[in-house]
């Protein structure tokens, strides 16, 4: 994704949909649906995920209590949030302390803990899928995807996302593989019937794939990381250096407490400021793509 | 990991290294091939929601400042900028030493944030006095969007995130020792002219603290030495400025002079940003001072005029004997801000007093001092607070007369909190709280405002004058700083025909005196002593034989008359 690009859910709009469609796939009903305004009942183990207060949970579970699923009121954008909250204090009026009012709709703009929240909830369980394109009497081709980011790091970092996956059936390896296939129609399939017909293992294929991701790697510009390990034994010289020169009017016991916290202060400045490139995988998927008269699959 | 850099780089091999994490692959597809999990039509739809969840929160590039779209503000350019400067140039390693009132917390809670987006930081400390643990927790909760947590006891450190605690109690066991075995990706220390000194346990504490990037902010790097510069640098970044006497030999001509300004600005610059108001950094509300004279009542004048004479005999007595004049200075100070701080002195002298003609002298001086029937500053603030109905803030220098207001506004039913130093974090923040919510006045004495922010009030009375120019800016700035909406209106409260009269006109001058002179970032290499200059004060006082000649004598104090030369003379 380059930086000129917008990135995801930077709109109202677009946070809205997300959150209809989390809080679709996940159970919860939605109660009221007004103009950039939610409000959505939560399963249990919704609530969990979003709402923290372990010791709430712990304390119904333990008393085997049944109570009221929670429901929250998400507005997107300010002047829903307005309305919404004037609407809801009309029908229940307010403590008497101003200071005391406890704001019942939430404002879910970019940044906000809860949004957050959704996201992360979105992603975890959205880790893993096996699916396959039409009926169960079409032909498929099995793939296995991975998705994720590639992390350049030193001192500052930038990450990138990447979609790899590789044909089970010829460990033919393509790159950019969700971007390509995240529009189709796809449903959901047990593993074992998706891999029936194919001839090489997930294992063999996590092993192809994780040489494609080495190779990614090793084929970047990698200017940054030369400039980052240029700048990182500069500074472990100057470090170097003025304990050097601090030893020779040091006691013997001095010295040893002075050559420890060098090596301490070395150790940090290599965990700031070494280069590294970390490869994280956040989805896996097995993918069963219809097999088209032209060739092997259609991608 | 240096020798496995320098073999890499000798073989010309990459200087990266590569791992792959995140996901446990193999265990995934176990669980998708042996239970059955994400094969339902709704695991797709999360899928693709996972995947765009994901996207969502990607670092695209190096130079950008991500928090920016995740706080709930809207940052002043001057402090987006020192924010990006300190990731991008500095590294991460940085003296934050803007003019008070321009934002330090403002960027390093930009600084937090960002590493927080990018994932470089999983755990920080913030360090700062007792007195604003609270404000800083709520500041970085509230404005930034950080989960922050204060320190509550030995068992906080361990937490993950964000944690918010006094230096003092961390540099105390068992609390040190726990501190010490963490491991923090950031750590940010406000007011961090508190480490100047490496002897001190402040300074050994945060010397050996395992971090990655630290952050120090202080509106005052250099306070009486320039040897203060290279310690506080020297915590960022050892041998950044060569050790002490490499630092002395190319940049030190005497303790307070720099060998060579522009070479040690340079240098400087590397490791920290200062930003001025000067330079546009700030415009703030107007500010209206006004000096609203009083006039002593008959039995005030006499006490005032006796205690004068009992200071001039003392001082003469303190020079020949060569004796300190600190107490004489306490005691001028204190008959400036009333009667009653001044009485506690006296007390305290005549407990020590072994010559009875002086116990006799300092015992009628204290029953002189007791039998004042009414105050002339304490009718004049109940005037003032009859005039202005919103809230107030008065400032004192002194306890005694922080007491006697509290006493007063309490028995004329003005609602009235103090503050204070001395006070526990709680209650100072109960008290903050109490004033911002349903109190009128707040008493506070200088030790307590320090670094707190009150800017939903705009209204102060300085009960007494600090004979420092740049603590009344710092009294003021409480109030007068980012956030104000308002016009901020303070008045000075003089007493005629005594000392304080004469100080605050020349206060004025040389309040801009110091500003031209500390505002600049020379101030770095500041020579001011502003302890000289209280003594200078006292001694024209106590050597002149009217005003006019005591007025004279403070005009011609200079800037450069408070350079203290090699081997600690001043030049006069």
């Amino acid at each position: 994704m380059s930086p000129e690009t917008q990135a995801p859910l930077r709109t109202p709009e677009q946070r809205l949909s997300f959150c209809d469609r989390y809080f679709t796939s996940v159970g919860a009903r939605t109660l009221l649906a007004r103009p950039m305004y939610r409000e959505y009942e939560l399963p249990a183990d919704v609530d969990k995920e979003l709402i923290e207060r372990p010791f709430y949970w712990m304390w119904v579970e333990a008393t085997h209590q049944s109570v009221e699923p929670t429901v929250l009121r998400l507005a997107f954008d300010a002047e829903s949030h307005a309305r919404e909250e004037a609407r809801l204090n009309a029908e229940q009026p307010a403590a008497p302390f101003s200071w005391s009012v406890k704001r019942r709709v939430e404002l879910v703009d970019f940044g906000s803990p809860l949004f957050d929240r959704i996201l992360l909830s979105a992603a975890q369980r959205g880790r893993i899928a096996c699916v396959r394109e039409g009926d169960a009497e079409r032909e498929i081709v099995p793939w296995m995807m991975v998705n994720g980011v590639f992390a350049y790091t030193a001192d500052l970092n930038r990450e990138e996302w990447f979609s790899y996956a590789v044909c089970l059936d010829n460990l033919q390896i393509v790159d950019r593989f969700y971007e390509r296939i995240q529009h189709r129609d796809f449903s959901g399939v047990p593993a074992p019937d998706l891999l029936r017909q194919s001839r090489h293992t997930v294992h063999e294929a996590w092993r192809h794939l994780q040489r494609a991701l080495a190779d990614h790697a090793a084929a970047q510009d990698d200017a940054w990381a030369q400039e980052a390990m240029a700048r990182l034994k500069g500074d472990l010289a100057q470090l170097s250096a003025y304990y050097e020169s601090l030893l020779d009017e040091l006691t013997d016991e001095e010295r040893s407490l002075a050559l420890q916290e060098r090596d301490r202060k070395q150790a940090a400045l290599i965990e700031k400021s070494a280069p590294r490139i970390e490869c994280r995988v956040h989805q896996v998927a097995l993918v069963g793509l219809c097999v088209q008269r032209a060739g092997p699959s259609r991608l | 990991m240096r020798e496995l850099a320098d073999q890499l780089w000798a073989a010309g091999q990459r200087p990266w290294s590569f791992s792959i994490s995140g996901l446990d692959v193999e265990g995934e597809l176990e669980a998708l091939l042996r239970v059955g999990r994400g094969t339902r039509d709704a695991d797709w739809e999360l899928f693709r929601l996972g995947a765009m969840a994901r996207q969502a929160f990607i670092t695209p590039a190096f130079e950008q400042l991500l928090a920016l779209e995740h706080v709930q503000f809207t940052p002043l350019a001057h402090q987006v900028e020192t924010a990006l400067r300190v990731v991008r140039d500095l590294r991460g390693r940085a003296i934050l030493a803007d003019e008070v009132g321009l934002g330090k917390t403002i960027e390093a809670g930009l600084v937090l944030k960002e590493y927080l987006v990018r994932g470089l930081v999983r755990k920080a400390l913030v360090l700062v006095p007792a007195s604003l643990v609270s404000q800083w927790t709520k500041e970085l909760n509230q404005k930034f969007r950080i989960h922050a947590v204060p320190q509550r006891d030995e068992w906080t450190w361990d937490a993950e995130g964000v944690i918010v605690a006094s230096i003092d109690t961390a540099k105390r066991p068992p609390h040190a020792e726990r501190v010490r075995a963490q491991w923090w990706d950031l750590i940010i220390v406000d007011e961090a002219h508190k480490l100047k000194n490496p002897s001190t346990k402040n300074w050994q504490l945060l010397n050996q603290l395992q971090h990655k990037y630290m952050l120090l902010l202080t509106a005052t790097p250099v306070q009486n030495q320039l040897k203060e510069l290279h310690t506080l640098v020297t915590l960022l970044k050892p041998g950044e400025l060569g050790n002490p006497a490499e630092f002395a030999e190319r940049f030190v001509a005497s303790p307070r002079t720099p060998k060579d300004p522009a070479a040690l600005r340079q240098t400087i610059s590397r490791v920290m940003i200062r930003n001025r108001r000067e330079d546009g950094a700030l415009e703030l509300p107007k500010r209206y001072v006004r000096v609203m004279p009083v006039a002593l009542t008959p039995e005030e004048r006499a006490f005032y005029e006796a205690v004068q004479s009992f200071l001039k005999s003392e001082f003469e007595r303190s020079r020949a004997a060569r004796a300190s004049i600190l107490p004489l200075i306490t005691l001028q100070r204190e008959i400036c801000s009333s009667a009653y701080a001044a009485l506690l002195s006296l007390e305290k002298m005549l407990k020590k007093a072994r010559d009875p003609e002086r116990a006799r002298r300092l015992q009628s001086l204290i029953e002189q001092g007791t039998s004042i029937p009414s105050y002339a500053k304490v009718e004049a603030v109940l005037k003032l607070l009859e005039d202005a109905p919103e809230k107030i803030i008065i400032f004192t220098e002194y306890r005694a007369s922080q007491d006697f207001l509290m006493y007063t506004l309490k028995k004329h039913g003005i609602s009235a909190v103090p503050f204070r130093g001395g006070f526990r974090r709680g209650k100072k923040d109960w008290m903050r709280e109490l004033f911002s919510k349903k109190i009128r006045v707040l008493v506070a004495t200088e030790s307590g405002g320090e670094g707190i922010n009150l800017q939903f009030c705009h209204h102060m009375i300085n009960y007494d004058l600090p004979w420092n120019p740049m603590r009344l800016e710092q009294r003021i700035g409480r109030i007068h700083r980012l956030g104000q909406t308002h016009a901020c209106h303070v008045v000075h409260l003089v007493t005629k025909d005594t000392i304080e009269e004469h100080i605050l006109e020349v206060l004025q001058e040389k309040v801009r005196m110091f500003e031209a002179v500390i505002g600049r970032l020379d101030e770095l290499v500041s020579d001011v002593r502003l302890d000289l200059w209280e003594k200078r004060i006292f001694e024209a006082a106590m050597t002149s034989r009217d005003d006019e000649e005591f007025l004279a004598q403070l005009k011609a104090v200079q800037v450069e008359d408070l350079v203290v030369r090699k081997g600690g003379a001043s030049r006069r």
